[in-house]
């Protein structure tokens, strides 16, 4: 082949111009420290960094989204601590002030300890982050928690303590109910047994039942009683019904005592301590318990006036509460904290104070109204039994908000592990080996030196140059 | 017998031709270096002896020949490697320019740089969100999903108009290269009649011809051509695109260049109509494939960039389309969950918590039943449903309601009532819900294989123009090789045609000696 000058020059050229091009394409990844610069240079690198930063950038939005939800989890497990302590203070009063020992001024001092907790009770509820209240549900505006002049607890305008009452009315409903049914099965029994004693029992007990039955109706007033003030729509003329009972079961439980007091050897105050040495006559007994059988529908007459009277005043909330209180049972404040994890970082209010006569407040509120002398002092062994359940609700919830931190924890392990593991994706995708990068360009320079050393001492000579 | 100065004609011829070969040497180291210039050579035969119809002698062939004769200068040139380079240029220039268009492409759309890429905007969009669920009633992060909204949408317009203006100067360029093919086909055409009647009169035009033949691969990597030695005259070259004639002896057509008649409609770039000889010059994706007729060259990769909005060989269309799919995307994913939240009652927004707000910006249309009928509502009015095939990546905004007030992003499934007695400040459940739908949705898939697909275009075209230039090389060496000067050849024919000078010059003063003593030197004995 024919070689010119021309050819030399241009493939001179173009042989330098490769060689510079390869000198700029590894100097330029030393200088960016990357290895793609653009995404022409390697598409599937660069999808595999897109990736990468994709997932990096979710990473950093989850951790930060946790660090919330820790503070969230923490405060509220704080917040549920002190409810417990709390509630196992007035339980310890409580206690104390139902060993029987106490006088009425004892009482009284007692009842303003547990009111000062059943306030600071309030305070926890209402404890807030920032603007947000832990326990407001979807109100972050005012405090969810409020109590009304009248005395009353209302959570986002919900009338909690009408709850309660409710729910006393409903379990005193129950009460009367189960008492009359079984008074009526003690009235088979009366049939039944011939024995003087046996029947002298089964009297003793029925008047035992309709002085709970009484008590009950008596609770279920005073609930209803307490409810009128509060709801202007409120049958309030259903409350004379109730007494209205109450007073002709009082009557009969009344007559039952006399009739059987007729042969009481010697007299008492108390009925518990009586001692009946004498027969009764049973016919005068059935006779008066017949008065209670149609009273109470016993006698197969379909109708038990009790029952309609207790239906009659009933406690029952508007239903636009109700379906509010439905509502906000169902609220939950979630935080996305993974790419399909959700955790729920506080409760609603109603979770965790409870609702009806759950409600921790109520609870309290009713104490110190059995202490002060509102309502009947036997209702305080009731209350034991109630703040012990309580504290168990209380601590099943402090579990579950330590279960909830336990497993953002593991997730903030987790996700330091995926972001070192993305991190070093993203690295393998885009940056370079920095050594190799250097020695890459410095062969690259190196040729290109070599190439223009070269290619200058041939392009410059000519036979010209050797001619005389 | 020959005549008695036969050798002094001889030596002359010999010293002419010495010379003439000398000025073509000087000539063509003179040239070494002109573009398109190609070696020329002295085409020298010797001289028969003197004819003998004049006289019968039977000393005929015992006389010696009457030196050397020129017949002409010839250029050494390959007329097959000419084809091979043309075709190789028009290639080469439409991937050159291609790969021009599609470098900017890349650029615009940077996604690798950390902070300007759309990535990073939605990024920036999907944590704003997760910020605004951890408390949905606060102004500042309201307003910081708001912005980050803007920006995003700021963004995908930034590259969306990035894309229009390379289609402006596409078409731009459309107009400059047809242009300089209307002037190039002038040049011909003067060079073809200059040519012509240099060649008419006998003499030597080969200068003009390396100018034509540098034309003509001009011409050819700005559009695909066919040439031919034209019919009227063996001195001129006929030169046609797709087979319109261009220039056609010493005629040459001109490109009509018009405004086309209407913008493209994805671009809404107007581009121009070309058309020579009464026939449009169009590509295959305007009009019938079968019959287009520009296919190569500058010219086709401008039109392909202005006009091709198919998957292979991309063009500005199909990004923009791209682009727009994913525009539409991003706004029917927050907007369909948006829609079924609740606003946040405000000063600002009138005190209601209102629901079916959009996001984004989305024109309003009729909703229609299958059969084409627009479906009424109880009222008897038309249903109205969002029409996303209206959004574009140039439209793309927040709407109007939550860029008037950042209370408009809704936030809450539920209506947020800020009445004293029943409290709901409004919870964060839709938010989450679009937060989690842009995350785990098409929106970063639908980035991702735009982002590829461009990526995997431009990287290919930059390898076939590699691939196309280190073939032009190869033509164009083996093009030198055969046409170009090399000075060594030069120096070694100047030593030759010097030396070949003196040995002549030598025969001249010879005779001149040998006369010197015929005339002078006889006839003198004894003198």
């Amino acid at each position: 082949m024919r070689v010119t000058n021309s050819m030399v020059v241009n493939q001179f050229m173009t042989g330098s111009n490769k060689t510079l091009g390869r000198v700029q394409d590894a100097w330029s990844q030393v200088n960016s420290s990357k290895k793609i610069n653009s995404i022409a240079d390697d598409p599937l690198a660069t999808i595999a960094a897109l990736k990468a930063r994709n997932r990096l950038s979710s990473l950093k939005g989850y951790q930060s989204t946790i660090t919330t939800a820790d503070t969230y989890l923490t405060e509220a497990e704080n917040a549920a601590g002190g409810v417990n302590k709390l509630l196992q203070s007035a339980y310890d009063l409580i206690v104390s002030a139902n060993s029987g020992t106490k006088g009425e001024d004892e009482l009284q001092a007692i009842a303003g300890d547990i009111e000062n907790l059943r306030d600071e009770l309030l305070a926890i509820a209402n404890s807030s982050i920032g603007t947000t209240f832990l326990f407001g549900g979807d109100n972050s505006i005012r405090q969810p928690f409020t109590v009304n002049d009248a005395g009353n607890l209302l959570y986002n305008g919900i009338n909690l303590s009408g709850l309660a009452l409710g729910d006393d009315y409903e379990h005193a409903t129950a009460d009367i109910l189960s008492g009359i049914s079984e008074i009526g099965t003690m009235i088979d029994d009366l049939d039944v047994v011939s024995e003087y004693n046996a029947q002298n029992t089964v009297c003793v007990g029925i008047i035992e039942r309709m002085k709970e039955i009484d008590q009950a109706i008596q609770t279920a007033y005073d609930s209803a009683m307490r409810y009128s003030g509060m709801d202007t729509s409120y049958n309030f003329s259903a409350l004379n019904g109730l007494e209205a009972m109450k007073n002709r079961i009082n009557d009969i439980k009344d007559r039952l005592f006399n009739e059987m007091s007729q042969e009481l050897y010697y007299d008492t105050t108390g009925f518990d301590s009586l001692e009946i040495r004498n027969g009764f006559r049973k016919e005068d007994c059935k006779a008066i318990l017949n008065d209670f059988a149609a009273l109470t529908g016993l006698d197969g007459s379909g109708t038990n006036q009790v029952e309609d009277a207790l239906t009659a005043a009933k406690i029952e909330l508007p239903a636009d509460m109700m379906q509010q209180l439905s509502e906000e049972l169902a609220v939950s404040k979630q935080l996305k904290i993974g790419s399909t994890a959700f955790i729920e970082v506080s409760a609603n209010g109603l979770e965790f104070l409870g609702t009806g006569k759950n409600n921790y407040y109520c609870m309290l509120d009713k104490c110190v109204r059995v202490l002060n002398g509102d309502l009947d002092l036997s209702m305080l062994s009731d209350m034991v039994g109630e703040i012990q359940t309580a504290m168990s609700t209380n601590s099943a919830m402090r579990t579950k908000f330590g279960a909830s931190l336990e497993r953002i924890e593991m997730l903030t392990d987790r996700y330091t592990t995926s972001e070192y593991t993305y991190t070093e994706m993203l690295a393998e995708a885009e940056d370079v080996d920095l050594a190799e990068a250097i020695m890459i360009w410095k062969t690259a320079q190196t040729v290109y030196d070599g190439a223009l050393a070269a290619g200058s001492k041939v392009i410059q000579t000519s036979l010209l140059d050797f001619l005389r | 017998m020959g005549s008695t100065f036969r050798g002094l004609e001889t030596g002359k011829s010999g010293i002419n031709v010495a010379m003439l070969n000398m000025e073509v040497a000087g000539q063509n180291i003179a040239n070494a270096d002109t573009p398109g210039y190609t070696r020329q050579r002295v085409i020298q035969v010797a001289k028969a002896p003197p004819g003998s119809r004049y006289v019968v002698s039977q000393v005929y062939n015992k006389m010696a020949g009457q030196g050397a004769d020129i017949l002409g200068i010839q250029q050494l040139r390959s007329e097959y490697l000419d084809m091979q380079y043309r075709n190789l240029n028009s290639t080469r220039n439409y991937y050159e320019s291609r790969s021009q268009a599609m470098d900017y492409l890349t650029g615009v759309l940077n996604e690798l740089d950390e902070d300007a890429s759309i990535s990073n905007r939605l990024d920036a969009f999907a944590s704003a969100m997760s910020r605004l669920a951890e408390e949905p009633s606060s102004e500042e992060y309201r307003l910081n999903l708001q912005q980050s909204g803007v920006s995003l949408t700021e963004t995908i317009g930034y590259v969306y108009d990035e894309m229009v203006d390379l289609a402006r100067s596409q078409a731009e360029n459309l107009d400059t290269t047809a242009q300089a093919i209307n002037m190039n086909a002038v040049k011909i055409a003067a060079l073809n009649t200059a040519i012509a009647s240099y060649e008419r009169t006998g003499q030597s035009a080969n200068e003009l011809k390396d100018e034509r033949n540098l034309l003509l691969d001009q011409l050819a990597g700005l559009v695909n051509i066919e040439y031919k030695v034209s019919d009227q005259n063996e001195s001129m070259v006929d030169v046609s695109i797709g087979g319109v004639a261009l220039v056609t002896g010493r005629d040459a057509n001109q490109i009509d260049i018009q405004p086309a008649a209407a913008p493209n409609d994805i671009t809404g770039i107007t581009s121009y109509t070309l058309t020579l000889d009464g026939v449009e010059l169009h590509s295959k994706y305007t009009g019938d494939p079968a019959d287009a007729n520009v296919t190569g060259g500058e010219l086709f990769s401008q039109m392909e960039m202005l006009e091709n909005a198919t998957e292979t060989n991309p063009g500005i269309p199909y990004y923009v389309s791209r682009l727009d799919d994913l525009a539409q995307t991003i706004a029917k994913t927050v907007n369909n969950i948006h829609a079924e939240g609740y606003t946040y009652p405000d000063a600002e927004n009138g005190h209601v918590s209102q629901t079916g707000i959009f996001f984004f910006e989305v024109p309003l249309v009729d909703s229609t039943d299958a059969a084409g009928n627009v479906i009424l509502d109880a009222n008897g009015n038309p249903v109205k449903v969002p029409d996303y095939s209206q959004v574009t990546a140039g439209n793309l905004s927040l709407s109007k309601d939550v860029l008037s007030s950042v209370w408009n992003i809704a936030a809450s499934d539920k209506k947020v009532d800020l009445n004293a007695a029943t409290t709901n400040s409004g919870n964060a459940i839709k938010i989450l819900a679009i937060q989690h739908a842009f995350e785990s949705g098409e929106v970063y898939g639908t980035l991702n294989s735009f982002v590829v697909h461009l990526g995997i275009a431009a990287n290919a075209c930059d390898g076939l123009l590699h691939t196309t230039e280190s073939l032009i090389n190869s033509v164009d060496n083996q093009r030198d090789s055969i046409s170009s000067v090399s000075l060594d050849e030069e120096a070694t024919n100047i030593i030759m045609y010097k030396q070949s000078y003196n040995a002549s010059a030598r025969v001249i003063s010879s005779i001149d000696e040998m006369l010197d003593k015929l005339i002078n030197g006889t006839g003198r004995v004894g003198l």
